[in-house]
């Protein structure tokens, strides 16, 4: 199967109130459509501002399922490549404020919970689960090696589960987590089962955390299900992941250099990301997943877009064609 | 080969950590801009004359403009605007006596234009309908002299001269824009019609086109969801800003409540096999909208509905 191109929604929703007017779903949708990818990926939420979130909120919104995914069509959209779950989140229809995979009793619900996504991806034409592999550092109070066996022993289950529907589970490893290096990240996957747990790899998120975004798929190329493109700025050199809360002070806030944007377009002309280079390793290793390009901070998600579209037509394709040639 | 290229005419302005700023503020502005466009499926850009300056500021000439934008995906500068909507003792085309100033500013834009592959001059023919009205028969014969020298002029560089009928400006009925084309010479002065601005004016863009196909130089495609019925045309300074009915004349095709019917021009632009560029406009969609989301919005309308039609 060829390599396949979305484009994840999450910054069209950069408020908890924002993004619930269908028509604010088309305008995203044909935005995304026309410049140049399949499908969208879409994040898991809960409560009535989160229309695509859920399919009880799907269903309230769109009179079912397949009328969004119906919606999506109408736009020249093929579906939903992939759903983007944290555990972490609050869920309000399950009383669940806070689950993690470091919690043995949080690991049933927490199956349960991504078997949902499970049995509706197929109906948007998606494949792929995307999970937060790990809270943040601050939130994990174990050693790395009790983290990942923890956090496995969680993922195999849902792994499991997602297999028997068809759906690749695919572990996200961001930024923010204990997992620091390729050989850290290896601790995880040795422990999860190789046929039913894959990896997603955010190219931003690893170079922010000082990896190597292309040393790291060379290493996991055949455990590689999911790749997420941005760019980014700036290291952590601070080591700011450390932070409580770091989703809010390192990365919203910017932290101690006020960072304002960490994340930028592929095209940044100070992106620190060898987009490149990446994308051919994933050409040369045969990749059949999805990438999903995202606007991840972008105060203007419909012109990262299409300056991402540009970049993928302009620069990625004709260099892996002429690396091929 | 295809009959249609899509162009897009260069209303932008988008959100900076400065504020709103447009793609003259800089080069990385720029080059966003032209790869935006490039990115959705147009080939080229309309450009107002008065920017010519910008860009020969920002790339040493229009020609080094043309090259920036080619490198991007857009192949040429295609139409070259121009207005005079305020008359002033020297401008005001239904004045003989300013006739000859009007020619040289339009033939130094002309000349300035030189590199950037224009094919067209787009001109508004007159001032706002409220600084020459009323407007008689005498005056269109003065603006059909004007425009058929300016013509003349443009002919003589390349360049096709299109009037372009604002529903603001002094020939905006029906019988008004027929008959300064009966009284203009068919070698020099050619109908440039914007969609939007006709609907509002109560004029059926669709029948404009059938009636004068063979003197169509271009268009406008955007979309209104008003049209103009309690005379909001003659509003001072600017009946686009001010109109007592709403804040926002115009929208990109496709808008909900779009009352321009976009298929029936497409259908009629292939009985008389337009060939040529389509130029998508938005003017002022950043109140309440965004200039970016608009134009991927066309875009998306312009290949999935009317390409579908004529191509």
């Amino acid at each position: 199967m060829p390599i396949r191109w979305s484009y994840a929604l999450n910054q069209w929703r950069n408020g908890h109130d924002r993004f619930v007017l269908r028509s604010d779903h088309e305008t995203a949708f044909k935005t995304v459509s026309i410049s140049g990818f399949d499908a969208v990926e879409l994040e898991a939420g809960s409560g009535r501002w989160e229309p695509l979130g859920r399919e009880d909120w799907i269903e309230l919104h769109y009179g079912s399922v397949r009328g969004l995914r119906d919606a999506m069509s109408s736009c020249a959209l093929q579906g939903a490549s992939s759903y983007v779950f944290d555990p972490a989140n609050p869920i309000f229809e399950e009383g669940a404020f806070g689950r993690s995979v470091l919690n043995a009793d949080d690991h049933v619900a927490i199956a349960r919970t991504a078997e949902q996504y499970c049995r509706l991806l197929p109906q948007l034409g998606g494949d792929t689960l995307v999970v937060r592999a790990l809270p943040a550092y601050a939130a994990t109070k174990m050693t790395v090696l009790e983290t990942v066996s923890l956090a496995a022993e969680c993922w195999n289950k849902v792994g499991a589960i997602a297999a028997s529907h068809g759906v690749r589970l695919a572990l996200n490893v961001d930024c923010l987590s204990v997992l620091r290096t390729i050989e850290d990240v290896e601790l995880l996957l040795e422990q999860c089962d190789a046929d039913t747990v894959g990896l997603s790899i955010d190219i931003a998120d690893a170079v922010i955390a000082g990896i190597d975004p292309t040393e790291l798929f060379k290493r996991f190329a055949s455990r590689t299900w999911h790749v997420q493109f941005k760019n980014t700025r700036f290291v952590d050199e601070l080591e700011e992941y450390k932070l409580p809360n770091p989703e809010k002070t390192m990365i919203g806030g910017g932290g101690k250099r006020e960072i304002d944007r960490w994340y930028w377009e592929l095209g940044d002309e100070k992106g620190l990301v060898d987009i490149q280079r990446f994308y051919s390793a994933l050409v040369e290793n045969g990749f059949d997943g999805w990438i999903v390009v995202d606007s991840e901070q972008s105060p203007v998600p419909a012109t990262s877009t299409m300056l991402n579209g540009w970049y993928v037509n302009n620069t990625l394709r004709t260099h892996a064609a002429d690396r091929a040639a | 080969m295809s009959n249609i290229r899509w162009q897009y005419a260069e209303h932008w302005r988008t959100w900076s950590p400065k504020g709103p700023v447009n793609q003259f503020s800089s080069r990385r502005e720029m080059d966003h801009f032209i790869k935006q466009l490039s990115a959705v499926g147009f080939e080229g850009l309309g450009m107002f004359a008065w920017n010519l300056m910008a860009v020969s500021a920002m790339f040493g000439s229009p020609k080094g403009y043309r090259e920036f934008i080619a490198e991007r995906g857009l192949s040429q500068i295609v139409d070259i605007f121009f207005a005079m909507p305020q008359a002033t003792q020297g401008v005001a085309p239904h004045r003989r006596e300013t006739h000859d100033l009007i020619v040289r500013i339009l033939e130094g834009f002309v000349r300035a234009s030189a590199g950037t592959g224009a094919e067209n001059l787009v001109v508004m023919p007159t001032n706002a309908h409220n600084n020459m009205e009323p407007v008689t028969d005498e005056k269109i014969q003065i603006l059909a002299e004007l425009w058929n020298r300016v013509g003349k002029m443009a002919k003589g560089y390349g360049l096709k001269l299109g009037c372009h009928h604002e529903f603001w400006g002094g020939l905006r009925t029906r019988e008004q824009i027929d008959r300064f084309y009966e009284l203009t010479d068919p070698e020099y002065v050619y109908l440039f019609i914007d969609t939007a601005q006709h609907v509002i004016a109560g004029v059926d863009p669709v029948d404009l086109y059938v009636r004068h196909h063979d003197r169509v130089s271009g268009f406008h495609f955007k979309d209104t969801r008003h049209v103009d019925l309690v005379g909001d045309y003659r509003s001072h300074p600017d009946a686009e800003l001010v109109a007592s009915t709403t804040p926002r004349w115009f929208y990109e095709m496709g808008t909900p409540g779009g009352l321009v019917d976009f298929p029936a021009l497409m259908h009629a632009l292939k009985e008389y096999n337009y060939q040529g560029w389509i130029g998508v406009e938005h003017d002022k969609a950043d109140i309440g909208g965004s200039y970016p989301e608009s134009t991927a919005l066309a875009m998306w309308y312009a290949r999935n509905v009317l390409s579908k039609i004529y191509s």
